[in-house]
């Protein structure tokens, strides 16, 4: 019993993952989705033999609620197989090709120019087996060189064909930053299994290497053997993927360290709840104001996080980075400082900003806002809004939308309350909280909202009490 | 070409022979595609799709793929002192073993059951190898000599997985292909891809992911909606 909800376990872990990494959005002119999923019951070699058709509805109904709570668009197909004696394998083989050709995406064109280059990074694979990154002007002498006759083609040609044949995962090519966009890996699974399968390696020396998320840059050659330049080139890959980065120890001169911010400390260590605590103190300094906003996620990918800490890497101030958090400076004004703390267990981003000018600190927050976007873009099932913390109750979240919404209506109409004690909240406070708006223009209006506020509490009570009467 | 990227499709429908990853970049993307494939000889229909394999660690992702997808070739084994070489078609699916005679490829000539760490295999020459049983005494040690040494590094390198039964380390990625004529019955029975090219192949990218804790947090890059999963289970 234990081994079978450990196993319904495991499936519930991956379909949740499938959820929040497919975009369910992303369907045909039909509605259907491009993915398609099929669960796989390896056990019938384990299980016995007399098992009654009712045992196996039994489970195929639990995988499927385990499915419908997860809230996959596509539909689900169950099947049981056993790798010993092979059975249902056959079945299995063609339930898949038939999936496959009932894709959309089957039969698309493709110009033969893109196969072209596609067949030459087969053929470089070949001839490059240790090392199979190769330059794009290497690449473009070698398909001219084969198939020189066939088709022309130019540099932005091949760059086109290679960001088609990285998505279908032919190859490993990126556009930007400038550094990668001159290099294809010619194999992904020298990227999977080589680069970032060494780092992750499960063995124990490599473990403890990367124990706490940081390892010395000197130390980096043990994981990979080879030249400087290819570390700095498969740092520059990873980056890219935001798995890790490089961080300038700003305190020990030249001291270079590899960040992998998905296996750094849960909560801020000793040294860094000191360091911490001196560029942000318990209460905002003279002189500034602080702003505020929470992201409220529907849930919260725990490497969504970290690729977000991958991307803000250039901006970390005195290395105050942990698994859950880091301390931001603005691009231009250092003293621009902005707090991110995530709220796992609540699936929240938590953003305070700190300066003297407000002007800066939006500009920080909306900094913030894009890169969440952005990370948040790669994960379908991830969806979130921008909130504020009522004042009455900190746990009481309300949505910015509608207190802007709240701001447009007179003063007599409002209605926004917080949404745990039900006290009425004037939506300008809330505003000056988030920085959009700068002070209150005209501080009687606050008085006058409350009365009506309460004007209409008055009423609606009074009502309430002539129909309890009748 | 600015002014392209003015122009908002409202829909792309009527252009689902352009990927969708094309369609999804834009009207600039869709138009200088469409240039691509015009300015290239010709163009090719494209059957291809991604497998992916997930699951907890020992469920047998990589068995099932080895099921999947077994690996067929053609071999010789040869006779007392190296003379009289017979010529058979190998095939390794899973852990089944199996030798066939070319000319008559329906009838399995031989099947060994390779079980878990019971056999060892090795190189012999430039093509060759041999499988060796451990304990069975009622087993033979059988030698094969391939064609090319590409074809017999594959085979060492699958049956040294079949035969250790080691993790998978990172994710393993391979290209294998269905040719259609196999599965023609269920084409002819009535099914909407009846009108596809039925000499046609269909493309598959497999991607096995490493069960191991350690791997968990890189898998996520490279999970892709266009794509089959399997996903396993074996409790």
């Amino acid at each position: 019993m234990n081994k079978g909800i450990k196993g319904l376990e495991s499936l519930d872990f991956w379909l949740k993952s499938l959820s929040s990494h497919l975009n369910q959005n992303y369907c045909d002119e039909n509605g259907k989705p491009f993915y398609s999923i099929i669960i796989i019951g390896t056990f019938l070699d384990s299980i016995a033999n007399n098992q009654s058709d009712e045992d196996k509805n039994l489970r195929q109904t639990k995988i499927m609620e385990i499915y419908d709570k997860n809230g996959l668009k596509s539909p689900p197909f169950y099947f049981e197989v056993s790798c010993s004696t092979l059975e249902n394998i056959e079945e299995l083989r063609e339930i898949i090709f038939n999936i496959s050709l009932s894709h959309s995406y089957m039969g698309e064109n493709v110009p033969i120019g893109y196969l072209t280059i596609e067949k030459s990074i087969y053929e470089l694979r070949k001839l490059k087996q240790n090392h199979p990154i190769i330059e794009i002007q290497d690449l473009m002498t070698y398909v001219q060189s084969q198939y020189q006759s066939s088709f022309e083609f130019d540099i932005e040609f091949t760059k086109r064909s290679l960001r088609l044949l990285h998505e279908w995962g032919v190859c490993i090519y990126f556009n930007e930053p400038i550094e990668l966009s001159n290099i294809v890996v010619l194999d992904p699974q020298h990227f999977t299994k080589n680069i970032l399968g060494d780092l992750f390696k499960a063995d124990e020396s490599i473990r403890q290497m990367r124990s706490n998320g940081n390892i010395d840059y000197s130390q980096l050659n043990k994981i990979w053997n080879g030249p400087t330049h290819l570390i700095d080139t498969y740092l520059s890959l990873l980056e890219k993927f935001e798995i890790c980065f490089i961080l300038e120890d700003q305190r020990i001169e030249n001291q270079k360290k590899l960040i992998i911010p998905n296996l750094l400390s849960e909560d801020k260590t000793k040294i860094i709840k000191e360091e911490l605590e001196k560029k942000w103190p318990k209460t905002i300094p003279r002189g500034e104001i602080e702003i505020e906003r929470i992201f409220s996620f529907n849930q919260v990918p725990s490497e969504m996080v970290s690729r977000l800490l991958v991307r803000f890497h250039d901006r970390i101030v005195d290395n105050i980075i942990w698994r859950r958090g880091v301390l931001l400076k603005h691009s231009k004004n250092e003293s621009i400082l902005c707090l991110l703390e995530v709220k796992m267990s609540e699936n929240l981003f938590e953003i305070r900003i700190r300066g003297k000018e407000r002007k800066e600190c939006l500009e920080m927050m909306k900094y913030i806002y894009e890169e969440v976007k952005i990370v948040s873009g790669n994960y379908g099932g991830v969806k979130w809004k921008e909130c504020v913390r009522s004042p009455h109750f900190s746990k009481g979240l309300i949505d910015l939308d509608s207190i802007k919404e709240d701001c447009k209506l007179e003063l007599k109409d409002r209605k926004l309350i917080c949404p745990i004690t039900r006290f009425p909240i004037y939506a300008e406070e809330l505003l000056i909280k988030t920085g959009l708006l700068d002070t209150l223009e005209n501080k009687e209006n606050r008085g006058i909202f409350l009365f009506f506020f309460h004007y209409q509490f008055y009423i609606n009570n009074v009502n309430n009490q002539k129909l309890i009467r009748k | 070409m600015n002014r392209i990227d003015d122009i908002n499709l409202e829909s792309t429908e009527g252009l689902e022979i352009i990927p969708i990853e094309i369609r999804n970049q834009g009207t600039k993307s869709i138009v200088q595609y469409i240039l691509d494939l015009c300015k290239s000889p010709n163009s090719k229909p494209l059957y291809r799709t991604k497998l992916m394999v997930v699951g907890y660690e020992n469920v047998g992702k990589t068995t099932i793929l080895d099921c999947l997808f077994p690996i067929i070739d053609l071999g010789e084994t040869k006779g007392i002192f190296n003379f009289l070489s017979t010529e058979y078609l190998f095939e390794l699916q899973g852990k089944h073993f199996r030798k066939y005679k070319p000319n008559a490829l329906i009838i399995v000539d031989k099947e060994i059951i390779l079980e878990n760490k019971q056999w060892n295999v090795q190189e012999t020459k430039e093509t060759g190898l041999e499988l060796i049983p451990l304990n069975d005494k009622t087993q033979k040690k059988t030698e094969i000599y391939f064609k090319e040494k590409e074809t017999r590094d594959k085979w060492i390198e699958r049956l040294k997985r079949v035969i250790l039964n080691s993790a998978t380390h990172g994710i393993e990625v391979n290209t294998h292909i269905w040719n259609f004529s196999k599965f023609n019955q269920q084409i002819a029975n009535g099914n909407e891809n009846e009108e596809k090219d039925k000499d046609g192949q269909v493309e598959f990218s497999t991607w096995d992911f490493a069960g191991q804790n350690d791997y968990y947090n890189t898998h996520h890059y490279f999970l892709s909606n266009r794509s089959i999963f399997l996903v396993l289970s074996n409790e």
